[in-house]
């Protein structure tokens, strides 16, 4: 039986190292080294962790956090704006009764990422409609804020929910802030602004997401450089700008974005030609010999 | 043991147990004997059924209602499971059939793991000892009484399933005097979600020998150490206190197979100057003798029970108490004490069940404010020192109170669960 010269405890036959401090175990050759002796625990396999559930990751654990502070923050922030406010006891009283729930669910629930997250978002969401409802008589500035709250859910929540299919929950978000914006626009006076910024940006994000996605997790279908995501986000960003000049100023009121089109539309015959043929794309590679 | 709307309360001291219940705090323990021969699983199936016939009390499923937790009979069958490769984890009861202990088996061993809530570790021995002598008796081996195993042929009996604490309370006793916050293991390399194991073989001969010479217990000499390998470790500012668990059954003359059991908080300051290890031992054993008064053990299981036998306290809901359940036991229990031991003593068993049985390990599950647990119990001429932990690649605790022990001349055998490459 081995012993570690360090901390002078007795190992199991086959022991490597030591548990206790890593001292590797070594026997002189003439010793006959016997079979591994069996383990105190069976050594787990790919699926042993699973009966116990996956732990969050720590970026999971930083959102928790982000999320739970930035909640506790906005309510500080609503007390003390609302505080002059002729109302200001319902806002008070609104605002201790969401403490007092804040702090049971937060201690009652199984502390798990989408349970908190959940429940603090339908909370704050409740909050900040009864705070709205109750001092202007009517649903305004609150429409905006659960909207936007309903997307951080559908984008930070969902995707740990529905992790058998990972770009659902994108393109829900993406789904829903195309239908969210044109309602805004709608409640807040029409101005046209989510035509002609919105929905450009969300392109724009769109693009640059998938273009990521297809980089990191779609390599085998297409490759894509580093060259190709500058050049087509620079693409997609021509365009942006262009379409808010457009929907602004109309097809006869273009100027200055008419070249942002041209441009855009070149790095995209470009990025079409460099992609489609091999020769045209080691031309541009630094391997090109 | 039911009342006639088929409920079960819950014991006085076990219903902190499921308010608390977390990832981290899971308050499982685990007892296993390693056997001699090889486990039939099928046999062991068969036996587990046979025993949860017999001991009615275990066989209970926890509910949640609106005032209070409280106990239903299971009509489940309990399940054995293969062994599994990290100890007292959180249980997912509804996998388990509900049940709040949990069987497992391997080639050579047989392992329950109870949720405190149910029972405490001589409860809990009891059923695994039970089980282990149906097991033998399935395999026609006969095995001589003892108080340790339960008969299935007996009927239940009434001491089973008493709440000892709702008898021994003295409501007129003062409550006792406030503890101080202590030192908390320092979480160096992060915590893991996988508890880990490290089991130290120890010869009992040897170990009583030392103590003898030391004219110290066991407990003593264990919670000591472990109180100097943590002051040598994190060399802390504040006061290293060990929670030692109580079993109240011989102060008070009492059985039961539920909870009853309190803890003494024993330890130094190293705050006061450096303490050599005869200065902390003694500190240990007269603190521990203190603690073991009568009356101030009175005033503990008052402050405990009393609050839970409170009219006002019954009326309020659970979801509400539930959190101030949270904040009362980190408050009296976990902020208290820096780590625990707890300690099973010597395992009497019957000749029959001692030829076969190779050895016991005892292990409780730690915590994130205390990520470092040490549970003790010997059998035969075996002991194991058996260490649980969260904390992700450290093992200085352990190394160094391992090392300790071999320094003294008394030979340690190391196992564990760590995987290559971690220390």
């Amino acid at each position: 039986m081995p012993y570690c010269v360090n901390c002078g405890v007795k190992l199991d036959d086959g022991q490597k190292k030591c548990p206790l401090c890593g001292v590797p175990v070594v026997l002189p050759e003439e010793i006959e080294k016997k079979p591994e002796a069996e383990p105190l625990f069976p050594i787990p396999d790919a699926n042993a962790a699973k009966e116990y559930g996956k732990a969050l990751s720590k970026g999971a654990k930083m959102t928790v956090e982000i999320v739970t502070s930035l909640m506790v923050i906005a309510e500080i922030c609503c007390f003390f704006a609302l505080f002059p406010h002729p109302s200001c006891w319902i806002s008070m009283t609104s605002i201790l009764a969401g403490y007092f729930l804040f702090l049971s669910i937060q201690m009652s629930v199984k502390l798990t990422y989408t349970n908190i997250a959940t429940k603090i978002m339908c909370f704050v969401g409740l909050l900040v409609f009864a705070i709205d409802y109750f001092i202007n008589g009517q649903i305004s500035w609150s429409f905006p804020v659960i909207s936007f709250m309903v997307l951080g859910w559908v984008g930070g929540v969902l995707p740990v929910m529905v992790k058998k299919i990972p770009t659902l929950p994108f393109i829900i978000a993406v789904a829903s802030l195309f239908a969210l914006f044109p309602l805004m626009d709608y409640f807040l006076g029409w101005t046209g602004w989510s035509l002609g910024v919105a929905y450009p940006i969300i392109c724009f994000g769109a693009v640059l997401f998938f273009l990521i996605i297809i980089r990191t997790k779609i390599k085998k279908l297409i490759e894509l450089t580093l060259t190709d995501i500058i050049l087509l986000s620079s693409a997609s960003v021509c365009f942006t700008v262009a379409f808010g000049d457009l929907v602004a100023n109309g097809w006869e009121g273009i100027t200055w974005s008419r070249m942002l089109w041209i441009i855009g539309l070149c790095i995209v015959v470009f990025e079409i030609l460099r992609t489609s043929s091999k020769k045209i794309r080691n031309y541009f590679t630094a391997n090109n010999s | 043991m039911e009342n006639k709307n088929g409920f079960i309360p819950l014991d006085s001291a076990s219903l902190i147990y499921p308010a608390t219940e977390s990832k981290y705090y899971n308050s499982v323990f685990r007892l296993s004997v390693d056997v001699k021969f090889e486990v039939n699983p099928v046999v062991l199936q068969e036996a587990l059924e046979d025993v949860i016939q017999r001991v009615k009390t275990f066989n209970v499923k926890l509910k949640r209602g609106f005032f209070w937790y409280y106990f239903e009979k299971n009509s489940n069958t309990p399940v054995i499971h293969n062994e599994t490769s990290w100890p007292v984890m959180k249980m997912n009861r509804k996998k388990n059939n509900d049940f709040l202990f949990k069987v497992f088996w391997s080639k050579h061993r047989i392992a329950v793991e109870f949720f405190h809530a149910l029972c405490d570790g001589t409860g809990g021995n009891i059923f695994l000892m039970t089980l282990v002598a149906r097991y033998l008796e399935l395999k026609d081996i006969k095995v001589d009484s003892s108080p340790l195993i339960l008969r299935c042929s007996d009927k239940e009996g009434e001491w089973e399933n008493r709440d000892c604490f709702r008898d021994i309370i003295k409501r007129d006793v003062t409550n006792p005097g406030k503890i101080g916050g202590c030192h908390h293991v320092r979480k160096k390399g992060g915590l893991t979600e996988f508890n880990q194991a490290v089991s130290g073989k120890v010869d009992v001969d040897i170990m009583l020998k030392f103590a003898r010479n030391m004219k110290y217990t066991i407990n003593e000499i264990f919670t000591a150490l472990l109180i100097m390998s943590i002051i040598e470790e994190d060399n802390p500012k504040k006061p290293v206190m060990i929670s030692v668990p109580l079993n109240m059954r011989n102060i008070y003359n009492q059985n039961t197979l539920r909870n009853f059991s309190l803890f003494a908080i024993v330890g130094v300051d190293p705050g006061m100057g450096d303490y050599t290890f005869e200065e902390i031992i003694e500190r240990v054993h007269l603190t521990t003798r203190l603690q073991l008064d009568r009356h101030y053990l009175d005033t503990i299981v008052k402050r405990n029970v009393a609050v839970q036998l409170n009219p006002f306290v019954r009326c309020i809901p659970i979801f509400v108490k539930n959190p101030f359940f949270k904040g009362l036991s980190e408050l009296l229990g976990e902020f208290q004490y820096t780590s625990t031991i707890s300690n099973m003593g010597k395992i009497k068993v019957p000749k029959q069940l001692e030829d076969v049985i190779d050895r016991y390990d005892f292990f409780i599950s730690s915590s994130q404010t205390n990520p470092v647990g040490l549970a003790v119990a010997s059998i035969g001429n075996t002991m194991t020192v058996n260490f649980a932990s969260i904390l992700m690649d450290n093992c200085n605790i352990e190394r160094r109170f391992f090392s300790h022990l071999v320094e003294w001349g008394i030979p340690v055998e190391i196992k564990t669960n760590r995987q290559e490459g971690e220390k």
